[in-house]
């Protein structure tokens, strides 16, 4: 093995440089080296793939497949079950539906395709768009929604649900129908 | 002259009326828009919120309020206090029990298959007192029948009126 002299050694400092710099380059522009890169080290850190379980606080995520996003800030689901079990309060949400896209810095939730969701006091929220904002235990949409239960159902515009402090709002268009005998 | 001569005798023969008979025709028009209480079937307004920890709920804006009985009533806001009994149907935990309603603005009552309308700027109902109060200057027709008063309380159990300040016409039935 050949000894390199020390007079060489700025040189191959300045391209131990160079490489990290390129890894940095790689990393932030080239997708297609980077996406690869990334799922391969994701997938070996068992963080990709079926049966993708999240969980972050108050908010559980179980999905068919999870995807974290190449700054790693946001995760997407696909086919995702979201249980929401706030701190304050008794009831807990699931919400069933296509896609999820859950940012880990803002702990914002944007659900959205066929949604369903159930409450552990029997009710059922049925829409096409939520977003939740874990920090405040929120719920909103502005979509078209529907709740049935035992006791009544509701349909309306917009939605506003604080799961800690237990209120809700429908935005507009709203009519409730009562079962008999309240 | 001649017709605030004969509005006076209706006033009379209205207020006569009210005295002599407990159970007048006017209590009969509000119980059979009422009946024994209030069983909502539906509401439609503008916006609804709920709060339930603190066990009330609100609509607002164009609210449109019928029961299973037939009638409609509407008005700008109605707010909804509630109770979870704890009784259970099909297993869920709390049955939600209206405790009190108040509505305001512009309400209007239809039972348009008796023929029966009012109007009032406040409606207060109470489960537990067991009654129905409009104010407001509210108004009752049934018919040719109209009067107004300044206080209107329906007692839902024992089913009986009391009016304060009445004032309007009264024309008897023939079965009277």
């Amino acid at each position: 093995m050949a000894r390199i002299p020390l007079k060489y050694l700025p040189i191959a400092g300045i391209i131990l440089l160079l490489c990290t710099i390129g890894y940095f380059f790689v990393k932030t522009g080239y997708k297609g080296v980077n996406s690869a890169i990334l799922k391969q080290v994701l997938s070996e850190a068992g963080l990709t793939g079926k049966g993708f379980h999240y969980s972050q606080g108050n908010l559980v995520i179980d999905a068919e497949k999870g995807d974290y996003s190449q700054d790693k800030q946001r995760i997407s689901f696909d086919n995702v079950v979201a249980e929401i079990k706030p701190n304050n309060s008794p009831y807990t949400m699931e919400v069933k539906g296509n896609k999820a896209d859950y940012d880990t810095n803002t702990k914002v939730m944007k659900l959205s395709g066929n949604l369903m969701g159930y409450s552990n006091n029997g009710y059922k929220i049925f829409t096409e768009y939520l977003i939740y904002e874990q920090k405040d235990g929120i719920l909103r949409t502005n979509e078209p929604i529907r709740i049935t239960g035992p006791f009544f159902s509701l349909s309306g515009k917009g939605l506003v649900l604080n799961t800690e402090k237990e209120t809700f709002e429908i935005i507009s268009d709203v009519t409730t129908l009562f079962e008999k005998g309240l | 002259m001649n017709i605030r001569y004969s509005t006076l005798i209706k006033l009379i023969l209205s207020i006569s009326i009210f005295i002599s008979y407990p159970a007048f025709a006017q209590n009969e028009a509000l119980q059979s828009v009422l009946g024994s209480g209030i069983s909502l079937k539906q509401v439609k307004a503008n916006h609804a919120s709920l709060d339930n920890k603190n066990k009330t709920g609100a609509y607002s804006g164009g609210v449109t309020v019928t029961t299973y009985d037939g009638m409609t009533m509407t008005c700008e806001r109605l707010e909804v206090k509630y109770e979870n009994t704890g009784e259970t149907k099909e297993g869920n935990k709390f049955q939600p029990l209206v405790n009190s309603m108040i509505a305001t603005g512009d309400i209007k009552f239809d039972q348009a298959e008796k023929g029966i309308s009012a109007t009032a700027e406040k409606v207060e109902y109470s489960r537990v007192d067991g009654t129905l109060v409009l104010t407001g200057s509210p108004v009752f027709k049934m018919g040719d029948n109209v009067f107004n008063a300044s206080k209107i309380t329906y007692g839902l159990i024992n089913e009986t009126v009391d009016i304060d300040e009445p004032d309007g016409i009264f024309a008897p039935s023939e079965k009277r």
